[in-house]
């Protein structure tokens, strides 16, 4: 029995090793001097600097895509979240014909390619003059965000207890009602979890943010990453800094709620 | 909760309509912006001239822009915003190659109406500046491709490349030196002004005279022969093909060749005793030739080029003129070694000292210095010559039938874009209908689909008591689906229209004519788009099996309870929650030559040499399945976890009773079991995997050559690199029936109910 | 209590998938009854009890309440109350927040809440609970918060959805006399649904037995046991279930004969019986309804199989079939005797397995059906 019980144990930290050796190997280059960087490296390095930190932030102004990123990914969410829940509640809950239409149309949306959406969202943001904004980049991020938000929400609301919302009808309450007072304060851990895993997914998104802005006091966190190269010298220091800050809000963010996010993310895939 | 949620909704509505002022139209603000290179030296001296010129205009605020230093990615930027009609930055650095791109598609303004003192600058620089008979940048400081060489190893520089190769393999037969010669084989441009040397050596022309391909003459051949010649003899590292201007720098500087090609930045950083093992025996001479040809200089450089939306136009050439005036070139010189533009200041006795160079010699490669073909598709053509001539570095090809593939190819482009027929035309005629336009089609699609789906349900007629339930049902739905039908039906529908027409933005002469199929016919037989096709079938299968396999085994190992499960399982998520250019970008690193992975092979003895993994095709996809599947494997093993905690216990407890061993547990239970749930990973991660993007942009760009550029990315190549929009609105559209097929294909194939368990 | 009336009438209900709950029911709940709907699992009781709530929605038929028609009335405004089998209480709410959330909907003032809700909370046992959250509760208490939910609302009808399955059995003995005293005090009108048919006897006053959407029988609960309408609900009610035998009806004089195989006896038929067109018939009998006795008195032998001991009776499984005799009429119907007839037998009777024993039947509890239709003959004791 206990060889058994080896094997998953040396699987598992196999498993964390190979997931956290990247992010490892990168936070000890983005300590390394400029100088010893191409060098062959050593795992734990010889000396520690902070000056691609210091020059990420002064000479780079990182806070800039930081504070973009932040609203562009807030205000998707929020949106999506918002009309998303309505949406998904009436898709779980209420009796209508017409869901299967519904649900196919949202699944086939979330499969389109994303650079099948930049041009004519290139073109049309262009005549409205909004290349380079905030809602300039919010409009596209909905084509992905918001059939995610609905995809999850309504996984979530369909495994709230049934008979609850029938108690509070019986009761006297009506939909919305039942809606705020009953499914609300009970679905709001499913609501954050959609919430928590939109708000990676827009975090994270590259190209409309790369083909939609046009400077650095819109570019989000991934594009102002990927605009590091020098013309004939590549900053790695820098870069390898920047990725680590771009990683920690959202490793934060995991961390803290990797119960919920893994509930949010199995619940809607496998039907049991 | 509530407060907090209505914070939140304000300080989004707030930012919103916050930044409708600010972006491309601006407000009207008294600033100039600049756009240029600020990199180290470049970023010093800049600041101090600017703050001179803004000393000399308090009314006005001089900014720099700030700007990616890469070429490629400025260029790429360029394209965006000018086409975007940004009025700023006022002013911006141009390469070269880009005043003709610029200046035909109007986005540059004509400077002749300033009078600048032409003559006083080299006359080839000029003349590449002009287009259709105007000047439309000022240069500002020049590069020209030179060779170094070890002045402790070999005597004298060489003349002809026939010295040169027997210079070096005697250096590196006496001295042991590693390399004989290195220069810039990367697919890029940088490739390309090497090329143009060799090209100049031999004779041959990339265009003639007449404006016609010239790449496929016997002289042309014979340059390409010349560069494949030195792997040939052993005098040019393989690694070559990977190179860029800092990877064969870095070579030079640890001492690990004799010869070397660059531009003229280098010096100071290889004379320089705190970093470079060759400090003081290093000198600098002009490429030499072939018989045939002469010494040749590809021409680079940079110039001052004024917005042709600018807001202040004068003021603007005044910043220009103030740039590139003697004093400040002079300055530049001394503070950043670049050559400057003006050939009076090179009989500046200081000059030599500041160029660490014979001023003389300098002036002399600078006037004969070769620029690239004049013509505003040159990209295009470049992107062309670079795809083959990779292929012949790395063996996939000959010189000569790269070389002929590639002049066929640049035939075509020029066929198509027929250059210089007429004046370029005004403003996208589309304007403001667009966004009317789409929001009726949206709003079309919707209404008429909640009007139909709600006749039948009346038509049912069993709802009589439901039927406010069904009204509130549609008022909660129809927000989101108008949002999504607005920013998704409009732009599938808009892709379709555009993809019948022929519609390149760059060329606005040639207008936007309806041409019905063509660009679908034209998609299916560019050999690109096959290879781009199976190169995503390369991908996505590779990387969704190994996911598949990986995140069962994942899953398997999981599935049991140990107190520190949550932390596993968050360090597990943590790849899957960051952003994808990060992961691309930590592998990347990881995969240099002289990365972690390189060496931890090495240190185990299974490669004798450095790998330089993103120099072969084969090689190249390793890093790229690899940090894909690093990244989205734990959402792999999520789902798949979810599906195995599904699985009855007892089903497994009684097949052991009856004597079944784990694996066939495994095999005959687990598995088949499992199969909703596989199939669920394999659609979501196939869907994906057909269309990536982040991760092949950041990691290996497509290559090498265009090896590993999967459809999406060479899209957005068509797209908004190369700004042919009815082309890649066609690439688009197919790419989506593609990705739709495969997820009908394959709902068929595992009979999976996702709709009706939703829709229950 | 305002209570009322509760009327279906010609209830029909196809879902989209065809699937037919409930096929023609009609019902009559009087004002103060407690209705019982009993049935096995899918016979469509739930689903009555879901449309008189208005929870579903008839395909046909009207539903009264009082003497309103509340066909198309919603839920909410069908002052209707329900106790769900898994009770629903609101998880977020505090047991005190549940009683009153359907009267503060109502926008009851304050201080009747409050009235209410206390008298409540005493005669259901909850004065000390009333702060707390339903997660803090035994299975038993959340049944009685759920139905003080109920009685807190003085609704015109309770409806009951088998809120005893998930209380373990002494606890469901325990609770189902409490529910009786409940209505005795109400007085309310009250229509309970359960598969359990003990609880359906021992609750209703009347039970009304569902068998694919169709109303077997409704009728008081002895009546049901007694004389019930037709093989199945013969077969369903009663602790123990009934024994059938298929038989023949014989002419002879003014008395029939069911000639079986293994049985052969004589019963008195009511006069004017029209039996010439019945010549099979079912027969039923009721274990508790077989005597064992010597084999002179007997009507039938067979030979013990199994003996349960109940405790304070035995329950004797009898093997009747007699596989050595031929049958020598020709046209004799194809009679399989059974092989598990149940009879009940006191706990100090001599029997064991197998033994030889004599069984006779109490005549005047006979149960006579037609094989076919399943319907009931008329037989006088």
């Amino acid at each position: 029995m206990r060889g058994r019980a080896l094997t998953p144990l040396i699987a598992t930290t196999l498993m964390v090793i190979v997931a956290a050796f990247p992010l490892y190997w990168s936070l000890v280059s983005s300590l390394t001097p400029e100088a010893q960087l191409l060098e062959p490296a050593r795992f734990v390095p010889r000396t520690i600097t902070l000056e691609h930190y210091v020059r990420l932030f002064e000479e780079r102004d990182f806070w800039t895509p930081i504070r973009n990123s932040l609203i562009v990914a807030g205000v998707t969410t929020l949106l999506s979240v918002l009309l998303g829940s309505l949406c998904a509640y009436a898709l779980a809950r209420l009796r209508f014909r017409g869901k299967t239409p519904i649900l196919a149309f949202i699944l086939a949306v979330s499969m389109f390619p994303q650079i099948t959406i930049v041009p004519p969202m290139y073109v049309l943001l262009r005549s409205l003059g909004l290349i380079n904004s905030f809602p300039g980049l919010v409009l596209p991020y909905l084509t992905f965000a918001m059939p995610l938000a609905i995809w999850l929400l309504t996984s979530f609301f369909q495994q709230l207890p049934r008979d609850l919302e029938e108690a509070a009808m019986v009761d006297g309450a009506s939909r919305i009602r039942t809606l705020v007072a009953i499914v609300l304060p009970l679905a709001w851990p499913g609501v954050a979890t959609a919430a928590i895993i939109t708000f990676i997914y827009c975090w994270n998104e590259f190209l409309f943010a790369l083909s939609l802005t046009v400077g650095p006091d819109r570019q989000t966190v991934p594009v102002a990453i990927a605009m590091f190269r020098g013309q004939y010298q590549v900053p790695w220091g820098e870069i390898l800094a920047a990725t680590l800050v771009a990683t920690a809000p959202i490793a934060l963010l995991v961390l803290a709620f990797q119960r919920r996010i893994v509930r949010g993310l199995t619940a809607g895939a496998v039907k049991g | 909760m509530r407060a907090f949620h209505v914070v939140a909704l304000a300080l989004g509505v707030a930012s919103v309509l916050g930044c409708r002022d600010e972006g491309v139209n601006g407000a009207d603000s008294p600033v100039l912006r600049i756009s240029a290179s600020a990199l180290g030296k470049e970023g010093d001296v800049l600041r101090a001239q600017l703050a001179r010129f803004q000393a000399n205009h308090p009314d006005v605020r001089i900014e720099q822009h700030p700007t990616p230093d890469s070429a490629d990615l400025r260029h790429q930027l360029y394209v965006q915003w000018l086409n975007a009609g940004a009025v700023e930055p006022d002013v911006l650095q141009l390469d070269v190659i880009w005043t003709p791109e610029f200046a035909a598609a109007g986005w540059i303004l004509p400077l002749d109406r300033f009078s600048p003192d032409v003559s006083a600058f080299f006359p080839r620089i000029i003349d590449a500046n002009q287009w259709q008979g105007s000047l439309f940048a000022l240069p500002w400081f020049a590069d020209v491709g030179m060779l170094y060489y070890r002045t402790d190893l070999v005597a004298r520089p060489p003349a002809t490349f026939d010295e040169l190769f027997a210079q070096a393999a005697n250096a590196q037969r006496e001295h042991g030196i590693e390399t004989g010669f290195v220069w810039q084989g990367a697919r890029y441009e940088g490739l390309v002004t090497t090329y143009l040397e060799h090209l100049g050596a031999t004779g041959g022309r990339i265009l003639t005279d007449e404006g016609a391909i010239g790449v496929d003459s016997d002289q042309s051949v014979a340059a390409l022969q010349l560069m494949l010649r030195g792997f040939a003899e052993g005098i040019t590292p393989a690694t070559v093909a990977s190179y860029h201007e800092e990877e064969a720098r870095l070579v030079f500087q640890n001492g690990r060749a004799v010869f070397m090609r660059n531009w003229p930045y280098a010096y100071a950083l290889l004379d320089d005793p705190a970093q470079s093992k060759v400090a003081g025996r290093v000198g600098i001479a002009p490429m030499p030739r072939m018989a045939t040809g002469r010494p040749t200089a590809a021409l680079g450089g940079s110039q001052l080029a004024i917005n042709a939306k600018s807001r202040r136009p004068d003021l603007a050439y005044a910043l220009v003129a103030f740039l590139t005036d003697e004093r400040q070139m002079r300055e530049r010189a001394q503070v950043v070694g670049q050559y400057p533009t003006r050939p009076a200041l090179l009989d500046d006795p200081q000059m030599s000292t500041f160029l660490r160079a014979p001023a003389a010699d300098v002036r002399r490669v600078i006037d004969a210095a070769e620029p690239r073909p004049v013509t505003p598709i040159y990209t295009e053509l470049s992107e062309r010559l670079q795809v083959e001539l990779h292929r012949a570095l790395v063996g996939q090809k000959s010189a000569a039938a790269a070389l002929h593939d590639a002049a066929a190819e640049m035939r075509i482009v020029i066929e198509k874009t027929r250059v210089g027929e007429s004046a370029p035309r005004s403003e996208s005629s589309n304007g403001r209908m667009l966004p009317l336009l789409g929001l009726a089609i949206a709003s079309v699609a919707v209404i008429a689909f909640v009007a139909i789906a709600r006749r039948r349900a009346t038509r049912v007629g069993s709802l009589r008591a439901k039927a406010p339930d069904v009204r509130l049902a549609w008022a909660f739905v129809t927000p989101a689906l108008l949002c999504i039908s607005v920013v998704a039906v409009f732009p599938l529908a808009w892709t379709v229209w555009e993809s019948l027409h022929n519609d390149d933005l760059r060329l606005p002469w040639t207008g936007r004519p309806i041409v019905w199929l063509a660009n679908y016919a034209e998609a299916v037989v560019d050999p690109r788009v096959g290879e781009a096709v199976v190169h995503t079938a390369i991908f996505t299968i590779g990387a969704v099996t190994l996911e598949i396999v990986c995140g069962l085994l994942c899953a398997l190992a999981l599935n049991r309870d140990y107190r520190a499960r949550g932390l596993v399982r968050a360090v597990l998520l943590i790849p899957w929650a960051i952003p994808t250019v990060v992961a691309a970008l930590v592998w990347n690193f990881m995969f240099q030559p002289v990365g972690v992975t390189n060496q931890v092979l090495l240190s185990i003895g299974l490669i004798d040499a450095p790998l330089v993994w993103f120099n072969y095709a084969v090689t190249a996809w390793v890093p790229i399945i690899l940090s894909d599947v690093w990244k989205t494997t734990p959402f792999v093993a999520l789902l798949l976890l979810a599906g195995l905690q599904n699985i009855d216990e007892t089903l497994l407890e009684a097949a052991r009773v009856d004597g079944a061993s784990a694996w066939q547990q495994f095999w005959r239970i687990t598995l088949p079991l499992l199969k909703p749930a596989i199939a669920v990973a394999l659609l979501f991660r196939a869907l994906d995997a057909v269309r990536v993007f982040d991760l092949i942009y950041v990691l290996s760009g497509g290559g090498p050559g265009t090896s590993t550029e999967p459809i999406a990315f060479y899209t957005f190549n068509a797209l908004l690199q190369n700004l042919r929009f009815g082309y890649g609105s066609a690439l688009s559209v197919l790419v989506f029936l593609g990705a739709f097929m495969l997820a009908i294909a394959f709902m068929r194939v595992m009979s999976t109910d996702l709709l009706r368990g939703h829709a229950r | 209590m305002d209570v009322a009336r509760v009327r279906l009438d010609d209830i029909h209900k196809t879902y989209a998938n065809g699937r037919q709950a409930a096929n023609g029911i009609d019902l009559d709940v009087a004002d103060g009854e407690l209705m019982v709907l009993v049935g096995p699992s899918g016979c469509g009781k739930s689903t009555v009890l879901r449309i008189v709530a208005g929870l579903e929605t008839a395909t046909r038929g009207t539903i009264w309440i009082g003497d309103r028609d509340v066909t198309d009335v919603r839920p909410q405004d069908r002052d209707v109350a329900m106790v769900f089998q898994q009770y629903a209480l609101y998880p977020h709410k505090s047991v005190r927040q549940n009683l009153a959330f359907a009267l503060e909907l109502r926008r009851m003032s304050r201080l009747e809440i409050d009235r209410r809700v206390t008298q409540v909370s005493r005669v259901l046992g909850l004065d000390d609970l009333l702060d707390g959250k339903p997660a803090q509760l035994s299975g038993g208490q959340r049944q009685r918060v759920a139905l003080g939910r109920a009685i807190v609302r003085e609704p015109k009808a309770f409806l009951f959805d088998e809120p005893l399955s998930n209380l373990d059995a002494k606890l469901r003995i325990q609770t189902r006399a409490e529910l009786t005293r409940l209505h005795r005090r109400l007085g309310a009108t009250m229509i309970y649904v359960t598969h359990d048919q003990e609880e359906a006897m021992t609750l209703g006053d009347r039970i009304a037995v569902l068998h694919e959407g169709r109303l077997q029988q409704c009728a008081p609960p002895l009546e049901v046991y007694r004389t019930p309408a037709n093989a199945f609900v013969a077969g369903f009610v009663g602790s123990y279930a009934m024994n059938f035998l298929a038989c023949e009806l014989a002419e002879e004089g003014n008395h029939l004969r069911l000639d079986g195989r293994a049985l052969s006896l004589t019963i008195p038929l009511p006069p004017a019986t029209d039996v010439s067109s019945t010549r099979h018939v079912l027969v039923g009998i009721r274990p508790e309804d077989v005597e064992i006795v010597d084999s002179d008195s007997a009507d039938l032998t067979g030979r013990v199989d199994v003996v349960e001991r109940l405790g304070a009776q035995l329950l004797v499984h009898v093997d009747l079939r007699e596989p050595s005799r031929e049958t020598a009429d020709p046209s004799a119907i194809d009679r399989v005797a059974p092989s598990d007839f149940r009879v009940v037998a006191g706990a100090e009777a001599a029997v064991r397995e197998n033994d030889s024993v004599a069984l006779r039947f109490r005549r005047n509890r006979l149960h006579l059906f037609d094989p076919a239709s399943g319907g009931r003959l008329p037989v006088r004791a």
